[in-house]
């Protein structure tokens, strides 16, 4: 008898400990990597790219694509996802996801209806970015196949990550910016936009990738800019990358200016430090805008004597015009659109509360007549990079030489 | 109050004193407090966590006063001692129900947590009764085994937490918890209110405890030591979730820590580590179900006058799993509970109690010299 207590002690913790209630196969799940939300009528249409894991990760590929796409319709999001079951054979899961597309039709409607899902599921990460169609369904989005990355999620993920972090061309933005930037009174959203090149349908064919270049591509096309959950506009490169500087999400990227009579010099930004003040002089809200950049010399093309710590400062000076011109006009432009991008209400928030409470309700207006916004911006060289003297005046019969 | 001073024989030392105190502290609130106070006070929640901590040392300070009476004594021979032999008993009943009733909510809670976000299709019974199990072995092997295990576990939850805070600070924006106190900013001090009732109220709980501790003086210091610690923690999680997060996110979260766990991502490969949070939630809570279970248990004994802390244990773990799952229709019910009438049920046993014991006692004890 006293044998036995231990004993079932023994077999009962074999039935508690070996098996896990929540364990899902492999088998029995859909991963899903990219989710695409459309309207259709007064319903949620809602596309899920799955994985195909035979393809993925089998060793002589078949003749069918890395990933399927199934599309279904429903009054939330959720009923979409689970009427699912109705074509696709196991459980979507969502744990994976890589990136939430919104046709355009249906973010110039309103996002907010499915942001609440995607934060409230449990099985949704925070690590997901967001994306827009520009002037297609998200659903056509995702029937595409992709060279380099086998599936179109990640590839997608990794344009917006990479271009993040070497361009400025787009960022990505996580649920939690975005709920707060749709929240919040003092700041607005700007959502990457993702473009088509051609015909969607052929780019669901697998043939589309039998080419080096892709017949049918997804592009990043800048971004597109939000008011509270509606998309209004479409921003410019120039407007999206002094979004992204001033929002001090630039880790490097490169500028630009003209240099001699034909000629360009370009510099690799590998620091910028933006700080923002906020002032209130009278009644007129004042934003200081300090950007600092730290650079070297990447590119150039024209006859500039890089040997001379004079001229140096010059291409500084420039740059600092140029950089402070471009944004200038970005922040002008952004002002007749009338959305707070830069979050420059958030900083008056912060710093002055006694006034935001007074614009809060008609911060937009505000925004678009009466900021005023000072920029100043300071450029350094720090390097040339592995070369002192360009050799471009050495070239025999350049532009610049000939028409001296 | 014969033979009752050796219902528990075990001793435990000052550190593991100290520890339980920790553990117990961090038990619920790592976990309730950022959404809590972040929903209520906004971006000034850590100042709201701040003052709750040192109100909070105030009640250990209380509550040490009391234990100080006599240190020989435990909470249910000191209320004898204090109300008479009646009124005591009568006194004692009404805290074992309080004390029914938190522990109950610490099963219910884990249990919540662990059907909302890790283990979803498991029903939630059997997650109470994991826990309750394991905190009934416990105290079938008693207080001594609990000290010890909290002294083994320790490490795990603080380095948990720790690598949680550190390993998150990368996505901290400070510049989120501005502007500070401009915003509501009374709202930041009505908090505390509610913030006092998880954990300082319940800390009257070791008063049943600190007998056993074979230092009286250091278990004092001990005392003082868990709570700032813990306060500390909690400020730290807080401040994190507020910064990383931003306080209307961290407010509409129900388990904003979870979420600050999903933040991390360290080069794109240190990531998908918010486990820490919970291996950290079930250290700390395990003790505070343990801790609890141990108390009620020990004030069963007493007020039968059984000659066994553990006697009753066994019928109470079945109580416990069903008074959790019958107290709460929802988690809405729930926090709506802990947001404004907790407090005032901890704030009756937590606070009330020890006053009258130690006003009442120290009259006592004049009229005897």
């Amino acid at each position: 008898m006293k044998r036995m207590i231990p004993i079932s002690i023994i077999l009962f913790m074999i039935i508690i400990l070996s098996g896990c209630w929540d364990s899902k196969e492999l088998t029995d799940i859909s991963i899903v990597t990219i989710l695409g939300i459309d309207k259709e009528d007064d319903k949620y249409k809602v596309t899920v790219q799955i994985l195909n894991p035979g393809e993925i990760a089998g060793d002589t590929g078949t003749t069918q694509p890395a990933v399927n796409t199934y599309t279904e319709t429903g009054n939330t999001l959720i009923e979409a996802i689970r009427r699912l079951t109705s074509i696709a054979p196991r459980k979507i899961y969502l744990s994976h996801l890589r990136i939430v597309i919104f046709g355009e039709e249906f973010a110039r409607e309103g996002i907010g209806g499915v942001l609440d899902f995607l934060s409230r599921d449990h099985e949704m990460r925070t690590d997901f970015f967001f994306a827009v169609a520009k002037d297609y369904a998200a659903e056509d989005v995702l029937k595409i196949l992709t060279p380099l990355e086998q599936i179109p999620g990640n590839n997608i993920w990794g344009m917006i990550k990479t271009s993040e972090k070497i361009w400025a061309g787009v960022t990505s933005v996580n649920i939690d910016d975005l709920v707060s930037s749709i929240t919040s009174k003092g700041k607005e959203a700007s959502i990457t936009g993702l473009s088509i090149t051609d015909d969607p349908e052929v780019g669901s064919k697998l043939t589309n990738l039998e080419k080096s270049l892709p017949y049918t591509r997804i592009e990043t096309y800048n971004e597109g800019a939000f008011r509270n959950d509606k998309l209004v506009d479409w921003l410019t490169e120039a407007q999206t990358r002094t979004v992204n500087n001033i929002n001090g999400k630039v880790q490097s990227t490169v500028t630009t200016i003209p240099c001699g009579k034909n000629g360009d010099l370009s510099l690799e930004v590998f620091k910028t430090k933006v700080e923002k003040k906020a002032k209130v002089k009278g009644d007129t809200p004042k934003m200081e805008v300090n950007i600092r950049v730290e650079s070297n010399i990447a590119d150039v093309s024209c006859t500039v004597d890089l040997t001379d710590p004079n001229e140096i400062t010059k291409l500084e000076k420039k740059h600092e015009k140029d950089i402070e011109k471009t944004t200038r006009d970005s922040i002008k432009e952004i002002q007749e659109m009338g959305v707070d991008l830069f979050g420059f209400g958030e900083k008056f928030k912060m710093s002055n509360f006694k006034y935001w409470k007074t614009v809060e309700d008609e911060w937009d207006e505000v925004f678009s007549d009466q900021l005023e916004v000072d920029i100043n911006v300071d450029v350094q060289i720090r390097r040339t990079g592995t070369t002192n003297q360009s050799f471009f005046e050495e070239i025999e019969g350049n532009m610049d030489q000939e028409e001296e | 109050m014969d033979g009752v001073i050796l219902l528990e024989k075990g001793r435990i030392s000052a550190r593991q004193f100290m520890l339980l105190v920790f553990m117990y502290s961090l038990g619920t609130s790592i976990i309730v407090n950022p959404s809590l106070t972040a929903y209520y006070a906004s971006m000034d929640a850590w100042i709201t966590c701040i003052i709750s901590s040192i109100i909070g040392v105030g009640i250990v300070f209380l509550l040490i006063r009391v234990s100080s009476m006599d240190e020989k004594k435990n909470l249910f021979e000191l209320m004898e001692f204090a109300l008479g032999k009646f009124i005591g008993k009568v006194v004692i009943l009404l805290f074992l129900f309080f004390m029914l009733f938190l522990t109950a909510t610490n099963l219910r809670q884990i249990g919540d947590f662990m059907t909302t976000q890790i283990m979803v299709d498991t029903p939630i019974q059997f997650i109470m009764l994991l826990f309750a199990l394991t905190s009934l072995y416990g105290i079938k092997l008693g207080l001594e085994v609990i000290g010890r295990s909290c002294e083994i576990f320790f490490p795990y939850a603080i380095v948990s937490l720790i690598l949680l805070i550190v390993l998150v600070s990368p996505e901290a924006d400070f510049t989120k918890i501005k502007p500070i106190l401009e915003d509501r900013a009374s709202a930041a001090f009505a908090t505390v209110i509610p913030t006092l009732g998880i954990p300082y109220f319940e800390l009257i709980v070791f008063l049943a405890i600190i007998p056993y501790v074979n230092a009286f003086k250091k278990a004092k210091k001990g005392f003082y030591i868990g709570t700032i610690v813990a306060s500390f923690m909690i400020l730290l999680i807080t401040l994190m979730c507020l910064a990383v997060l931003g306080a209307e996110f961290t407010g509409r979260q129900v388990y904003p820590t979870y979420i600050l766990g999903k933040k991390i991502s360290i080069a794109n490969f240190l990531e998908r580590i918010e486990i820490l949070v919970a291996i950290a939630w079930f250290f700390t809570i395990f003790f505070k179900i343990t801790v609890n279970f141990y108390v009620l248990s020990l004030g069963f004994s007493h007020f039968f006058k059984l000659k066994n802390v553990s006697t009753l244990s066994t019928p109470l773990s079945f109580i416990l799993i069903i008074l959790g799952l019958i107290s709460y229709p929802n988690i809405i019910y729930y926090q709506e509970m802990i947001a404004y009438y907790w407090v005032f049920f901890a704030a009756t046993m937590g606070l009330c109690l020890p006053l009258v014991i130690l006003i009442v006692g120290k009259i006592r004890q004049k009229k005897k010299e």
